[in-house]
């Protein structure tokens, strides 16, 4: 052991523990699905952040967004415990985190020019590291059990970390303001799609899928039903609003059908690799990026299709296989 | 000393800790005793900083320091990071108190980790192990340890015990709480008795030959009547 790992300041070893921790995660997630998914990931936020940045007030949204989703990451951090043991000043360590996190989006604000915007950025990204973690919850224990929690628990969990319940008023809110923009509600589908999709990010116990699976079929089919009914169900007023603007009704049945299709590519690809979070979240990272670079190259449709026959088969395997074990 | 003083702490309506009084003296080993929901954790989550927004005294007798800086704590379940060794993790733990990495292999010597496996991998017994390794590398002045015997084997509950008993002959003062009545009271010097948020009694080594029949009439006072009309 070096002089300097001996002397480090804890910010610096804190620093260099995520940078190991996430050196080894890439390595898992494998240089082949790397290779596919970082040129989609950079491209399409690259497309959505050059938008945004030349847009006079799309650029205030930048900054917005990227602190609710570092605060729907910090809120869910399992470590927040721990780093509190180990030692008093470990916000800074997160504030570091977060603030580096933040920067490429800052950078690019900068060299658009949007000066103001990359330094709201900068100064929420730090604030996010003072805000409480999720509780500890000790109401939940005493709240009521009701089937719809035990369906939707995917729903609710996720709707509790990424405080979704009041983001989603918010964006019908905002997307009803700016109705005369078909933009406006497509944004908001686009926002609530990544809620969703936090909703899909996280391993149920197996417990949990041993005791419902009968068999892999009649178990995605009841996920899949349940998380489709809901997501339509949250998606209406956006739709509604698709449907009364230019896109009409022709317009807003093909973005309906599209944003359900990619919520259900959400799920089957959550099971295609349960319980190992890391493969199916950067495969559901991969399908988001494609379906937004889908126009952007011949090939995007192609693997898209891939992606849509592929992961409801390897689900139905992986399922098995688990069905099997039990 | 860490000392405790009238301590309440409530979530929402529900009161946990009702005006709870305690103190860890140096070179003393004290036990804390009461059922599930009794307040331990919570104690020790309020003694330790984790918590916020209760009433009462905590404090210690070192001169500008404070609780988390001169005690060490070993939680019920210790968290360890995917993808990160036994070793990196008690690296990890003295950098992040700015403590120097001292050689690790005496002590693993007596505690048999694999350090360089990742620390998620391990067995419950070898995580708390690892966890207890941690704290005992940093030389605190104070040890809190909740349910250190959990999941630990009978050579390792045997270590332990050994381990406890040399650091209290050292000076340090330990807090634990266990649910095996039989090894606390073997290793304690005195003992704190939790029911319901509050401290029901406070026993000396000398007064342990009743705790037992103290706490089963505390804790079951009907289902003992109950059980003598059976048998």
């Amino acid at each position: 052991m070096s002089f300097a790992d001996v002397w480090a300041s804890p910010t610096e070893a804190y620093l260099r523990l995520r940078l190991r921790l996430t050196g080894r995660l890439l390595r898992e997630v494998g240089a082949v699905r790397l290779a596919l998914l970082l040129p989609f990931l950079f491209m399409s936020v690259g497309q959505v952040l050059a938008v945004a940045t030349a847009h006079p007030r799309g650029q205030w949204a930048v900054p917005v967004v990227v602190a609710w989703l570092l605060l729907s990451v910090h809120r869910q951090r399992d470590d927040y415990r721990f780093l509190a043991t180990t030692a008093p000043g470990f916000r800074t360590w997160l504030a570091w985190e977060y603030a580096l996190l933040a920067s490429p989006v800052a950078v690019v604000l900068v060299a658009g020019r949007a000066y103001g915007a990359a330094g709201l950025l900068l100064a929420l990204a730090l604030l996010v590291a003072w805000t409480p973690p999720r509780g500890e919850d000790r109401a939940s224990r005493r709240r009521w059990r009701s089937p719809f929690r035990s369906e939707a628990f995917e729903w609710v969990s996720g709707m509790r970390a990424t405080k979704g319940l009041w983001l989603w008023p918010v964006l019908v809110g905002l997307a009803g303001w700016q109705r005369a923009s078909p933009l406006a509600p497509l944004a908001a589908l686009l926002i609530w799609v990544l809620v969703l999709l936090a909703c899909y990010g996280t391993a149920e116990p197996v417990s949990m899928l041993a005791l419902a699976a009968r068999s892999p079929r009649q178990f995605l089919r009841r996920r899949l039903g349940l998380g489709l009914g809901y997501a339509a169900a949250t998606a209406v007023p956006f739709w509604a609003l698709l449907v009364s603007g230019p896109a009409g009704w022709g317009g807003a049945l093909a973005v309906a059908v599209s944003w359900l299709a990619l919520v259900a590519l959400f799920v089957v690809a959550k099971y295609a690799f349960y319980p190992n979070e890391t493969h199916f979240r950067t495969t559901q990272g991969l399908v988001l990026s494609i379906v937004l670079l889908l126009l952007g190259h011949p090939l995007y449709p192609v693997l898209l299709l891939v992606a849509a026959f592929g992961l409801p088969w390897q689900s139905r395997r992986r399922l098995q296989q688990l069905i099997d074990y039990k | 000393m860490l000392e405790v003083v009238d301590l309440h702490k409530a979530y929402g309506q529900h009161e946990v800790l009702r005006g709870v009084s305690l103190a860890v003296r140096p070179g003393t080993i004290h036990g804390l005793v009461g059922a599930n929901g009794a307040g331990k954790t919570t104690l020790i989550n309020c003694l330790y900083g984790l918590e916020t927004g209760f009433t009462g005294v905590i404090r210690t007798a070192a001169a500008g320091s404070s609780v988390r800086e001169c005690t060490g704590l070993v939680p019920y379940e210790p968290h360890f990071y995917p993808r990160l060794t036994g070793r990196e993790y008690v690296e990890f733990c003295l950098q992040a108190r700015r403590r120097a990495v001292p050689d690790l292999r005496p002590w693993n010597q007596l505690l048999d980790l694999p350090l360089d496996q990742y620390a998620d991998e391990y067995s419950a017994g070898m995580k708390k192990k690892l966890a207890l390794l941690a704290v005992l590398v940093q030389d605190f002045a104070y040890l809190i340890l909740d349910e250190p015997f959990n999941g630990l084997d009978l050579e390792a509950n045997l270590l332990l015990k050994e381990i406890l008993k040399r650091l209290r002959d050292r000076g340090t003062g330990l807090l634990l709480t266990s649910h095996i009545l039989g090894t606390l009271t073997e290793v304690a010097d005195e003992a704190s008795v939790l029911v319901g948020g509050r401290v029901q009694r406070h026993y000396t080594a000398a007064e342990f030959g009743t705790l037992e029949a103290d706490l089963l009439a505390a804790l079951h006072g009907e289902k003992l009547t109950h059980l003598r009309t059976l048998l």
